[in-house]
This record gives structure tokens, C-alpha cells and sequence, in this order.
């Protein structure tokens, strides 16, 4: 509020000292002295002060004009208070203070008549002149509304600007106005009272912020200098042994796969839960009752899913003769369906579409899809796909009037073949409450298994058969019919082998480089 | 002109056998072999999918219920079919930049409906039955525990003891301390040090997997290999 002040009583001395000025004293003609001489060539013999202080001598002339205004004019004047005595605002009422110049000329306005008004005024006969207001006809000042008040011209502190500016002497010393004075005068208020603050360029940071941008600097510099790589040495011995590796894995599963070799045993002791799935499909589902098989798998799996798959399905079909439905929410489930049933294991039972199988295809719509054909399987997936060798043959046909179900719960069982423990979950999540108590067994890929697992042991699958271990339990005990199991069983327990071999090597290499290095730096020491 | 079986057998564990060698390729790295490889098996793959949606969800789902509707003039399906049509063709708009926004209720209802579905299987299917197989696992009334089977209890045991510490590994609440470094509470930072022991021997259960797999799926592939090339010079000789 005080800085507000300062500066509303600095503004008009400013303003008026723009105006008026006081004539040049004696150091004005010393500096025009100091003129160059194309300057004062140049300027014309009346200085803009002189010009100004003509304009300071305009109110005297305004005011012997206005001596010759009639009298309602003057009787107007008459009745009006000494602004410049008692100003109607005071320094700190107002916000906004119209301008100083313009109030000046409003008032000239009615104090500087011009010639053919003073002239036509001087010529008019005195009588035709009007009466004067007398002062007790005009309208009080004290009766003015306050809106009226507030937007009266404010010219307070003109009696200060007079003074301020008969002051003002300030000399220009530098630059064009060099040797003049009162130019860009320093008003009240605005004059510097200290010597201005110098500002340091150096950073004002505290240690603490210093050690912080230090260590910032050395990070970057850490990411954008060049790291040096570790000798070609190691690197070829690497790539070298990444080869070798690879071609000793890859020699032993040939040389097996060729000579055809049965060297390793194949598993006996089932897990709980392949026993539990073994016990479903054998034992469990009924005689002829419907069963429905999801497939929801990649192709790149087929290999490993269909070895753990086909013999529990040549169990089940040799023993149950269930009604097959299938589905997948796989875009290549219908054809790795199509392509389970037909092959060499299971051709032998001559399954045949529409009588002992339906393929009812691709369910989409994830989640919801799943969901929606538990609620509703006939009305989710009406169609099936006819029987043909033809892999691009897309015909349909009416898949639910044939079949024995009509509901979800009426399938005897379900069986999911996954090799994806998301897709497991889903399948698990959202047909929970429709399958009544039927079983779910999940076969599943090992890479799957892990996480299918928590499923089992919380008995919301029922039975569980993962990758080529239990797809070789299920060969062995399915009544001597032939399988590809026993053919893969050497290669893949020499695999396993020398996956063993080389991750226990590996360490133990490690453990003695580490233990080399660590001898050199003790004798370096 | 029909092809016997034995000859597209023949074709088909050609192409298989030539598709394999090109993927293998890739042990040499990165080469052009194994991209064209990777790009038929693309654009086939793409190709059939388009095929399934049109033959198999578009023609079974949409347009034999719309003929159906049109026939029987069963005006409740062909609004319900209409009602489809509408809202697959706003989210076709998508395909637009400047028409991407009318799809939008559509794709809202959708996210939706599939959040919902999706939380709800989450909670009735997977956490509500875990929590309480774990809890249940030292149940007096259940069957297994009234046998007093050690086994079972060991595994009971075994089971909440990885789940609990398992979860206080990925619990990161902790105090300041007066030098202002921040610490777990110590019961805590034990329970997640031996947490790690059971995260670790699951990632090893998930590795061994992972590798069985693929040296399964490895094994097939040699297998075919070599049953190709045996039963292609058993024809000759």
C-alpha cells in the first residue's frame, strides 16, 4: 500500500513536469555549449522548452479568457471549490486516476473559447445576453450523487508538479540529449536511493546442490562415453562355445533320433494328478457320453501337445467311446482339431463328424466369448465343420441337433489342451460355475504347468497332464498300442541331460575361474 | 486333376521339411532364408485367419441370422441383428482418422463388458478358491487332515509358508530412519529374504519347463526330418 502511494503521488509531478518546465537557468546555456556544432546548426533557435513553457504560460492566458466568458459561465466557476486545495479524491480512495493531460485539456475545453465564440460573444448586445445563474440556482456541489463525483477529473498535485518541476534541473549528460535538461526528468519517487544491486553471473548453489550436479554430470558422462569391449579373445571363445554347445546337443538327439534307441527307461510312478486324469478318462466319464475337447494351442506346440494328448485320448476313446466336441478360441484350433482327430493314433477309430465328433470351430470374443458359450453353448456356437480333407472346405453344418447336449453341465467331462497357462486360467475362470461337478482335466504343455499346477491343488482342475513326461506315463499304460513317446523319450532325456551337464559345468567353470582370479590378485597383492 | 494321398503327403513333408531347414537357418543368424521363411508363414497365417472370421464368425454369426430373421420376419432378431450390424459398422469408422470417434460407444460397451467379465471370472475363479485352498489346507474338518497324512501336512505347510513369504517379498512399505536412509521392518525383510528362496525355485520350475518344451518341440522337428528323408529314399530303393 505505501509503494501504491508513493507511486500515485510520484504519477502527476511526473506528468505536469512533462508539460511545464522551468526556464533554463544558467547551467542550460553552459550546456549548450556543449552542443555539437551540426546539432545546434540543426535546432532551431526555440528550444521544445521554450515551446513548454509556453504551454506553462497558457493557463494565465486561459484565465483572461475566461474573465471573458459570460457570467453563466463564470457563475458556474464561481461556486466550484479550490480543487487544487481540497481534492475530491484523495491519494489512496481511488485505483485508477484518469490522465493528467487529459483533464488539462478537458479543462481548457471550457477555459479557452475559440475566436468566433469570443468573437460573436464580444459583438452580442448586452442584453441579449442571458440572465446569470445565480449561485443559488445552481445545483450545490455538495448535492452532487457520488457517481457523478467519482468521475470528475482529479487534478490534485498540481501545485506539487509546479514546484517539483521548478526543481527539476537534472542535466542530460549523455547521448543525443546530451547538454539538456529536464528532458526525462526524475520525478519524485523514481530517483534511485541506493546504489543498485550488482548480480552475480556464478551460480549461488549450496555444496550439497553442487555434489548432487556433480554426481548428475558424471552419470551422464558415464552414459555417453564409449565402452571399451572386452577383448576379441573372449568373445570368440564364446561364440565358439555357444556353437559347440549347439552342435553337441544337436549330434546326440540325431544320432538317438536315427538309431532309433531305447536306452533310457520310460517313467513309471505317475504324479497325483496325471493318476487323477488317468482315473477320469478311463474310469469316470460314462460309456458313449459327451466329452468336450478344447484345443488352445499353438501350431508350433503341436509336437509336444500331441504327445501328451493323443495317448490319453486313444485311452479314452478305446475305453469310453465318448461324443467329441470341439472348439477353440485358437484361429487354428478347428484345423489343429481337425488334424488331431484324423491322425495315424486315433485314425484307427474312425471317428466320424456329425455322428461321433462335432467341430464346432472358432469361438470368438475371448473372455466373454467363453463365457457366453458356457451360459449358452448351442446358441453361442450353432455350427460345426464337416469332415473333409480338404483344409479350406468351410462348410457348416447344424451342430446341436445331433448331439446329446444341450447345456454345458451335460458334458461329462471337460478336457483343455493348452500350452498357455492365461489361456488355461480363462477357460478355469469362466466355466467354473456352469460345469457343475463334471471333471476338468488340462493338458498341458510343460512350460505351462507350473502355473496350472495351484489349480490342481486347489481342486478346480481335476486331473492334469503336462509335456512329454506324462505323455509317456499314459503310453505305457495304454495297453501296448504304438506312440511316438517311447521314440522321443531317449532324445529327450539326453537332452535334459546335457542341459543338466552344461548348466552344472558352466557353474562349476565359473566357480573356478572365479577362484583362478582371485588366487592371481592375492599373489598380484 | 485329384492328387493322391501319397503324393501330397509327399508335397506337404516337402514343403515341411524345406520350411524346417529354412528356420533352422536362423542358427546362422539373421539371413534371407529364414526372413522368407518367417513372411510365407506370415502372410499364410494371415490369410487363413481372414478366411476363419469370415467363414466362420461373419457367415454363421451375423449373416445366416440375418437371412433366418428376414425369412421368418422376426422383427425381435432383425432389430437385435440390426443393432449388431450398426455397431460393427461404427467401429469400421475407426479405420478413419477423422471418423475414429463414432466407434467409440461401441468400443466403451465392449471394454466394459469384457472388464467385468474379466474381474468377476478373476474373483470367483482364481483368488477367492486360492485364498481359501490355502486356509482350507489346515482345516481340522477336512478329509485329508483327519487321516493325520504327514505328507499332506508338509505340503499344506509348505504351500501357505510360500505364499505368505512370497508375499512380504513384494511388500515395499518401510520407515525412515534418523540418518534417513529407508528400511523394511526387520520380521519383514527376513520373511522377504526367504520369500526369495520359493520366487526363485519357481522361476527354476518355469525354466525347466520352458525348456522341456522346446526341446520337445525341437525333437518333433528332427524326428520329421528324418522321417521325410527316410521315407522319400524308401521310395527309390
Amino acid at each position: 500500500m505505501k509503494a501504491f502511494q508513493s507511486t500515485e503521488s510520484a504519477e502527476p509531478s511526473q506528468v505536469s513536469s512533462s508539460l511545464s518546465v522551468a526556464p533554463p537557468p544558467k547551467e542550460e546555456e553552459d550546456a549548450d555549449l556543449d552542443l555539437p556544432s551540426w546539432l545546434k546548426a540543426a535546432a532551431p533557435q526555440s528550444s521544445i522548452f521554450d515551446d513548454s513553457a509556453g504551454t506553462q504560460e497558457a493557463p494565465p492566458a486561459a484565465q483572461s479568457n475566461s474573465s471573458d466568458s459570460p457570467d453563466w459561465l463564470t457563475a458556474f466557476k464561481s461556486d466550484e471549490p479550490e480543487s487544487q486545495a481540497s481534492p475530491v479524491f484523495s491519494a489512496d480512495a481511488p485505483a485508477f486516476v484518469e490522465d493528467e493531460t487529459a483533464s488539462i485539456k478537458e479543462d481548457a475545453l471550457f477555459t479557452e473559447l475559440p475566436d468566433w465564440l469570443s468573437v460573436g460573444d464580444n459583438d452580442q448586445p448586452k442584453e441579449s445576453i442571458p440572465a446569470a445563474i445565480t449561485n443559488t440556482d445552481a445545483i450545490a456541489p455538495g448535492d452532487l450523487p457520488s457517481w457523478v463525483q467519482a468521475m470528475r477529473p482529479v487534478d490534485a498535485g498540481t501545485p506539487q508538479s509546479a514546484s517539483s518541476l521548478s526543481s527539476d534541473t537534472t542535466l542530460e549528460e549523455r547521448g543525443a540529449l546530451a547538454g539538456l535538461q529536464g528532458v526525462l526528468p526524475a520525478a519524485k519517487g523514481f530517483a534511485p536511493t541506493s546504489k543498485p544491486k550488482s548480480y552475480f553471473i556464478k551460480l549461488q548453489a549450496s555444496e550439497e546442490q553442487q555434489a548432487h550436479a556433480a554426481l548428475l554430470e558424471k552419470i551422464l558422462e558415464a552414459e555417453t562415453a564409449p565402452i571399451p569391449l572386452d577383448s576379441s579373445f573372449v568373445i570368440g571363445s564364446s561364440r565358439i562355445l555357444r556353437w559347440l554347445l549347439a552342435l553337441v546337443l544337436f549330434a546326440s538327439l540325431l544320432t538317438v533320433l536315427i538309431m532309433r534307441t531305447q536306452i533310457f527307461l520310460a517313467p513309471e510312478r505317475f504324479s497325483s494328478e496325471a493318476q487323477a486324469a488317468l482315473t477320469i478318462v478311463r474310469d469316470t466319464i460314462p460309456e458313449g457320453a459327451p466329452v468336450l475337447a478344447i484345443f488352445d494351442y499353438d501350431p508350433s506346440r503341436v509336437g509336444e501337445i500331441e504327445s501328451a494328448a493323443l495317448p490319453l485320448f486313444d485311452l479314452m476313446i478305446l475305453m469310453r467311446h465318448p461324443h467329441l466336441t470341439f472348439i477353440s478360441t485358437h484361429p487354428m484350433g478347428a484345423l489343429l482339431a481337425e488334424r488331431f482327430i484324423t491322425s495315424p493314433t486315433l485314425a484307427g477309430h474312425n471317428y466320424q463328424s456329425g455322428t461321433q465328433y462335432w467341430n464346432l470351430g472358432y469361438l470368438p470374443g475371448g473372455q466373454a466369448g467363453i463365457r457366453a458359450f458356457a451360459q449358452n453353448p448351442s446358441q453361442t456356437a450353432p455350427y460345426a465343420l464337416a469332415q473333409n480333407p480338404n483344409l479350406l472346405n468351410f462348410a457348416l453344418t447344424p451342430a446341436w441337433a445331433a448331439q446329446p447336449v444341450q447345456e454345458f453341465s451335460q458334458f461329462a467331462a471337460v478336457i483343455l489342451i493348452t500350452d498357455d497357462a492365461d489361456s488355461a486360467r480363462v477357460w478355469i475362470e469362466q466355466i467354473a460355475t456352469m460345469r457343475a461337478v463334471n471333471p476338468l482335466v488340462v493338458i498341458s504343455s510343460a512350460q505351462a504347468a507350473p502355473m496350472i499346477q495351484p489349480y490342481y491343488a486347489s481342486q478346480q482342475v481335476n486331473g492334469m497332464v503336462s509335456g512329454l513326461y506324462d505323455g509317456a506315463l499314459f503310453e505305457q499304460n495304454n495297453a501296448g498300442r504304438p506312440g511316438n513317446v517311447r521314440v522321443y523319450w531317449d532324445a529327450y532325456s539326453i537332452g535334459m541331460l546335457l542341459a543338466i551337464i552344461f548348466i552344472l559345468g558352466g557353474g562349476l567353470l565359473n566357480f573356478a575361474l572365479g577362484l583362478r582370479d582371485r588366487t592371481l590378485a592375492r599373489e598380484i597383492k | 486333376m485329384m492328387l493322391s494321398p501319397e503324393l501330397i503327403n509327399l508335397i506337404t513333408g516337402g514343403l515341411g521339411f524345406l520350411f524346417t531347414l529354412l528356420i533352422f537357418s536362423y542358427m546362422l543368424g539373421d539371413n534371407p532364408l529364414f526372413r522368407i521363411a518367417v513372411y510365407i508363414f506370415i502372410g499364410v497365417s494371415s490369410g487363413y485367419i481372414a478366411a476363419i472370421a469370415w467363414w466362420q464368425v461373419i457367415m454363421p454369426r451375423l449373416v445366416y441370422p440375418l437371412i433366418s430373421a428376414i425369412t421368418s420376419a422376426s422383427m425381435l432378431n432383425l432389430g437385435v441383428l440390426s443393432s449388431i450390424i450398426i455397431a460393427a459398422l461404427l467401429i469400421l469408422m475407426k479405420a478413419s482418422p477423422h471418423l475414429t470417434g463414432v466407434g467409440r460407444i461401441v468400443m466403451a460397451f465392449l471394454v466394459g463388458v469384457g472388464s467385468a467379465v474379466a474381474l468377476a471370472g478373476a474373483l470367483i475363479g482364481t483368488l477367492i478358491p486360492q485364498i481359501l485352498a490355502t486356509i482350507n489346507a489346515f482345516d481340522t474338518n477336512a478329509s485329508s487332515l483327519n487321516n493325520l497324512d504327514p505328507e499332506m501336512l508338509i505340503n499344506a505347510a509348505f504351500v501357505l509358508a510360500g505364499t505368505a513369504l512370497t508375499l512380504a517379498y513384494f511388500h515395499f512399505g518401510a520407515r525412515p530412519k534418523a540418518d534417513g536412509s529407508l528400511h523394511r521392518l526387520a520380521l519383514i525383510e527376513i520373511m522377504a529374504w526367504s520369500g526369495r528362496i520359493f520366487i526363485g525355485v519357481a522361476l527354476g520350475a518355469v525354466f525347466a519347463g520352458v525348456y522341456a518344451a522346446a526341446l520337445t518341440a525341437f525333437i518333433e522337428r528332427i524326428s520329421s526330418l528324418i522321417n521325410f528323408i527316410t521315407g522319400f529314399l524308401g521310395n527309390f530303393l
